[in-house]
């Protein structure tokens, strides 16, 4: 936001600057210190570590034995494998249908738009609750298959209007004359429309992304064999629900002597969370500049 | 106007649409899934159908590898924490080995609870041929719903060992059948009847009593008086696996019958009361509170599983527990691997001052568990099913349900007792996970728990602390409680389905609120009331009728 | 944009019916053919649940199916109404929802005015990259470190005791639950949610800054009086948005951070819905719990979007 300002600032804009500059700096040393507590327990010793697991600088004693064991456990590999399998399939179909949402809900004189956009708006605050989905979606046969994370939640209603609201922001005459030379809407939406929401397309991925590696539940009632459970619930698993299943990886004797279940859950934290932080900045121009476009307005 | 009444109309007809679409794909699925059972009973069936008629058991394993048999397991023997899939479980793998029939094993997934995994599998009526879980209360409403097979008159055929063994201990055939005499379930019982039921109970660090010249605690102000000396000698708190306290904890010390969980029991007159709605109960929690506020018990205990109490254990900032004999064996052996000079002992039950000791945490060494066939298996598969149920209660099956393989991991030694290979003893997951890896019979299963396992597994000095939990106690121990064996009536079932979930809630809710000091006791008598609003009596009604049936069988 | 014909809804009316609609699809027949999959899919996966909802009215039993189970009225909206827990979840659902909305609907407001304040441009982006990391952190991770965090020989009660508090398990206590719920939930997701108001932000005119600055307005006034009424549309729908989901708290989350000692202050709903329903095999009763909750929910969109109607004139429909 480069905005030209007259050169001379006054007390209170320097006051206030700085003000500001100070609760920015907190800002930003509560938002980075739970994560380098983490790395720092992580690569602590369990003992000296579970004595004392307040305010730490730096590791507890060093030992890499928490990463030994988290990364010998085949469930989290597996893990890893099924969140990406899940994103790689769904975030395609979830761009597709948002995009053919969005595109027919901004189209204007379609005599059906109206009770179409009803039909389409009143999933977003009405379902059928838990017990119904659940029966739903076994009786669709998607039980026990990676479908039953993917295909519940193909597109979102409240991404499919941000979507619309993007491709209303575009000016009409596009579209009219691609009409003029012919072209049809699917021709408008791949070869038109969606090169030049890319942004906003970039934000919905996020969007679509980070819903997919949040959610633990559904995989918590629709999978039923270990091995087709994205990372996320080997996190619970581990995390909250305090199942020791990676404890027993333990295969030294000064292994048994400590008890790591503690410990790996800072690993396994680290191991899940690396990998898409790398990624992230790397999109970040993406979506600043897709929200910047896409910025709903009503 | 008319676009308005228009959309109306489109928007009408619609919903017409979408109803039309759900009654058509319903009818699609149910076809479809008709088919599939169709295809898979038949085809069975034509393979049975010589195979049934051909098909003589002429002993273990069976030559029925073409047969898969489903079973679900919610509690006790699911897979051991090491393994991903029943493939590489050597219990499970090895079980359809023995037997000679193919089984897929089915279990709640990693971090899954098992009651829920159990409910949804119920909800959605997809069964699998033997499922284990809690359901010998509800039998009867599970077989008159078409859930659970009657298995009463294939018994004494399909299952001789099992039914041979049943029959050799009346409270055993009692509690295995129904009101109506209907068989119909694989129970777990104890080979050393109740002994091992108390495997829970106080433990103390020796060596700090020692030190500070104490007496090991007997009653509640002697546990006062350790709980304060050790809090300001070695800053240690009273804490625990929060679950294994939150049944009974140490409430026989005040006449009362159960801590945090829902607990029915049997008053000396022979009446089902409600723990939690007693006088002795609110002195137990008073108590409790007390040493929370006082900083006396762990403020975390309310979070605390087996491993953060070992971890506490091996720090030194905790004197006096209450765990399990297994649990007890690891912080042994954790203290001397890590030679912290921690002596862990088991520890005598506190008694009231006045030598108060309603009850201690036991049984009758029958568990809650139970194996049931259900409607799913179909009458060709029936024998085989029965044939592999009943294969535990077999001499050679029993061995390989709690010991595993001879001659894999087991042998007999010179005396003629099970020891077991290095396999064993030399795996280095240490040897309590190695028994449980080859084992069904830890903590429960359809089989008979063999009292020689629990002595290979435990350390000598567990041992010996659950003689101390169980044999001066042996009276108070089981006569209190509520047999897992009574069934109720397919109304009572439906009726206390929705009355004791909300009364269970509440009543651990109002514990835990009493503990931490959330909840006054000035306002007992109202909880009390509320109980009774809630339809407490007509609970307490219900459970002494089926307990009356069940003690006229 | 898409303007294809110039029917106008004057002009539909000189078309007989059959005519406007055959003109309809002959002329859209694209994009009625895009909008298809979309409505098969809410079909099967949100419509066709909501005829299970049927079973609200049953008592019903898995093994009978919905066809032969019992049909038992409102018995189980009468039980619900009449549930010792009915205030206290209704209560608590409200309650953590609009404490989230009041707190956590500004926060980004907040953030993303002081971001559009700050004038060096690289701190700018760096405060940014930072703060939208935790967006990114899984549920699961985020709540385990808040247990961590709040255990009572951790961070938390280190801090207190310096203080001169008492070290305690701030989780097992429902005083601490709804701070720790707000800002958990803040500190994951204001750098992210910020970024949707940085985005409106750009598209004031700037031209407004000069003419105030020139008017002698000062930062605070220029953020008051320009800023916040050109954020004022992006506020409104998202907060429409919010207000139809006042009573879907994310059970997700409160599943992996409460207990029985807190039940009093964070049971809610939906978590209610997933006990009865799940761990106690309630079907019926947990589905007629949830079809309250989703009633509840339309109306407080309805209420929203009507008073946003009158008020500002922005609206959804």
């Amino acid at each position: 936001m480069a905005r030209s300002r007259l050169k001379k600032k006054t007390i209170g804009d320097i006051i206030f600057e700085s003000i500001n500059t100070i609760i920015m700096l907190i800002l930003v040393f509560l938002t980075l210190y739970p994560m380098y507590y983490v790395v720092c327990a992580s690569f602590s010793n369990n003992v000296e570590l579970l004595a004392n697991p307040g305010v730490i600088w730096y590791p507890r004693g060093f030992s890499l034995n928490a990463y030994r064991l988290a990364f010998r456990h085949p469930l989290v590999l597996s893990g890893y494998r099924n969140i990406l399998i899940i994103m790689a399939v769904s975030l395609p179909i979830n761009i597709v249908m948002t995009l053919f949402c969005g595109y027919f809900l901004a189209s204007k004189n379609v005599f059906f738009k109206k009770p179409i956009l009803a039909f389409i708006m009143f999933t977003m605050f009405f379902s059928g609750g838990m017990i119904p989905t659940y029966l739903n979606v076994r009786s669709l046969g998607l039980y026990d298959s990676l479908w039953a994370l993917i295909l519940p939640g193909a597109m979102s209603v409240y991404n499919s209007i941000i979507c619309k609201t993007a491709i209303e922001a575009l000016p009409d005459s596009l579209a009219e004359s691609a009409y003029m030379d012919g072209a049809n809407d699917l021709v408008i939406i791949f070869r038109i429309v969606f090169p030049l929401i890319m942004p906003t397309i970039a934000v919905l991925l996020l969007y679509y992304g980070v819903g997919h590696w949040n959610s633990w539940f559904p995989a918590s009632l629709y999978i039923k064999d270990n091995y087709k459970l994205p990372i996320q619930n080997i996190m619970r698993a581990v995390l909250i629900a305090n199942s020791n299943i990676l404890n027993a990886t333990a295969t030294t004797e000064t292994d048994k002597i400590d008890q790591f279940a503690e410990i790996i859950k800072y690993a396994v934290i680290v191991i899940s969370t690396v990998p898409v932080l790398c990624i992230y900045p790397f999109l970040q121009k993406y979506f600043i500049k897709g929200i910047m476009i896409g910025a709903i307005k009503g | 106007m008319a676009k308005r009444v228009l959309s109306i109309l489109l928007v009408l007809s619609l919903f017409v649409f979408v109803l039309a679409g759900c009654s058509t794909s319903k009818t699609t699925t149910d076809e479809g899934t008709d088919s599939t059972t169709d295809t898979q009973t038949d085809t069975p069936t034509d393979t049975d159908d010589e195979e049934t008629e051909g098909f003589a058991f002429t002993g273990y394993p069976m030559d029925a590898k073409d047969v898969k048999l489903t079973w679900w397991v919610g509690h006790g023997f699911t897979l051991h924490e090491s393994y991903a899939s029943y493939e590489e479980s050597p219990f499970h793998s090895g079980l359809s080995e023995h037997v000679g029939v193919d089984i897929e094993w089915q279990f709640p997934t990693a971090g899954t609870d098992g009651a829920q995994a159990f409910n949804l599998m119920l909800a959605s009526d997809t069964l699998p041929d033997i499922f284990y879980w809690n359901v010998m209360r509800d039998a009867e409403r599970y077989i008159d719903e078409g859930v659970i097979r009657d298995l009463t008159e294939y018994m004494p055929k399909y299952s001789p060992a099992y039914y041979k063994f049943i029959q050799s201990n009346e409270i055993y055939d009692k509690s295995m059948k129904t009101d109506s005499g209907k068989y119909y379930g694989y129970g777990f019982f104890r080979e050393d009847g109740g002994w091992n039921d108390t495997y829970q109970g106080p433990v103390v660090r020796q060596d700090w009593l020692d030190e500070l010249g104490l007496e090991s605690p007997e009653t509640i102000s002697d546990w006062d008086n350790v709980l304060r000396a050790f809090n300001e000698k070695y800053g240690a708190v009273l804490t625990f696996p929060w679950y294994r306290f939150k049944s009974t904890g140490i409430s026989g010390a005040f006449g009362a019958y159960g801590a945090i969980d829902f607990q029915l029991y049997i008053d000396d007159n022979g009446k089902v009361q409600l723990a939690q709605a007693q006088e002795e109960w609110k002195n137990y929690m008073a108590k409790l509170n007390e040493w929370w506020k006082t900083g006396l018990l762990d403020q975390d205990v309310m979070t605390t599983d087996d491993d953060i109490a070992r971890t506490k254990a091996l720090n030194g900032v905790v004197g006096l527990s209450y765990t399990s004999m297994g649990q007890l064996t690891n912080w042994i052996s954790d203290a001397n691997s890590a030679g912290t000079g921690a002596k862990w002992v088991g520890l005598q039950y506190p008694k009231g001052d006045d030598g108060t000791l309603s009850m201690v945490f036991g049984g009758y060494g029958i568990g809650e568990g139970i194996s049931v066939i259900t409607t799913s298996c179909p009458d060709e598969k029936l024998e085989i099913a029965m044939r592999v149920l009943d294969y535990a209660y077999t001499d050679e099956g029993h061995l390989y349900w709690n010991f595993g393989t001879k001659g894999v991991t087991w042998d007999y030694d010179e005396n003629g007792e099970v020891a077991y290979t290095e396999l064993v003893t030399e795996d280095p997951d240490g040897l309590n996970n190695a028994i449980a890896k080859y084992s069904g019979s830890v903590w429960s299963g359809s089989c008979i728990q063999a009292t020689k396992l629990l002595y290979l597994k435990n350390s000598e000095e567990s041992i010996k602390a659950n003689d101390l939990w169980f044999y001066p106690n042996e009276e108070v121990t089981a006569k209190w409680k509520l047999t897992n064996g009574i069934t109720l009536t397919v109304e009572e079932s439906n009726e206390l389905d929705d009355l004791v979930s909300a009364i269970s809630t509440y009543v651990s809710e109002k514990a835990v609120n009493y503990i931490t000091g959330e909840e006054s006791f000035d306002g007992f008598n109202d909880y009390v009331a509320q109980l009774d609003k809630m339809g407490l009596q007509r609970v307490l009604e219900i459970y002494q009728g089926a307990y009356d049936r069940f003690m006229a069988r | 944009m898409i303007k294809e014909s110039s029917i106008t809804t004057k002009r539909i009316n000189h078309y007989s019916l059959t005519q406007t609609l055959s003109r309809d699809f002959k002329i859209n027949k694209y994009k009625y053919l895009i909008i298809l999959p979309i409505i098969v899919y809410l079909i099967l996966f949100a419509y066709k649940p909501m005829y299970g909802i049927i079973i609200a009215f049953m008592d019903y039993r898995p093994h009978l199916g919905i066809a032969n189970s019992k049909w038992v009225g409102l018995r189980h909206f009468k039980t619900f109404f009449n549930d010792v827990y009915f205030w206290r979840l209704l209560r608590n659902t409200v309650s953590i929802s609009g404490l989230n909305i009041l707190f956590g609907f500004p926060a980004p407001i907040i953030l993303a005015l002081l971001l559009n304040e700050i004038q060096s441009s690289w701190f700018k982006r760096t405060v940014q990259t930072i703060t939208y990391m935790p967006y990114f952190i899984s549920l699961v991770v985020v709540c385990s470190l808040v247990k961590i965090y709040c255990q009572s020989n951790g961070i938390f009660s280190q801090i207190a005791v310096a203080l001169g508090g008492n070290a305690q398990n701030f989780l097992m206590n429902t005083k601490y639950f709804y701070p720790i719920y707000v800002i958990s939930d803040i500190w994951k997701n204001v750098g992210w949610n910020s970024i949707i108001y940085l985005a409106a932000l750009s598209s004031i005119d700037q031209e407004q800054y000069e003419a105030a600055k020139i008017d002698g307005a000062g930062r605070f006034r220029q953020m008051f009086h320009i800023t916040l009424p050109g954020l004022l549309p992006t506020i409104m729908v998202l907060f429409i948005l919010r207000m139809g989901g006042l009573l879907n708290v994310g059970y997700e989350k409160i599943l992996l951070l409460y207990s029985e000692v807190t039940y009093e202050v964070a049971d809610v709903i939906s978590t209610y819905v997933y006990r009865k329903g799940i761990l106690n095999a309630a079907f019926s009763y947990s589905t007629a719990v949830g079809l309250f909750n989703s009633v509840v929910n339309v109306f407080f969109l309805v209420l929203t979007n009507t008073i946003s109607k009158k008020t500002t004139e922005m609206h959804l429909f």
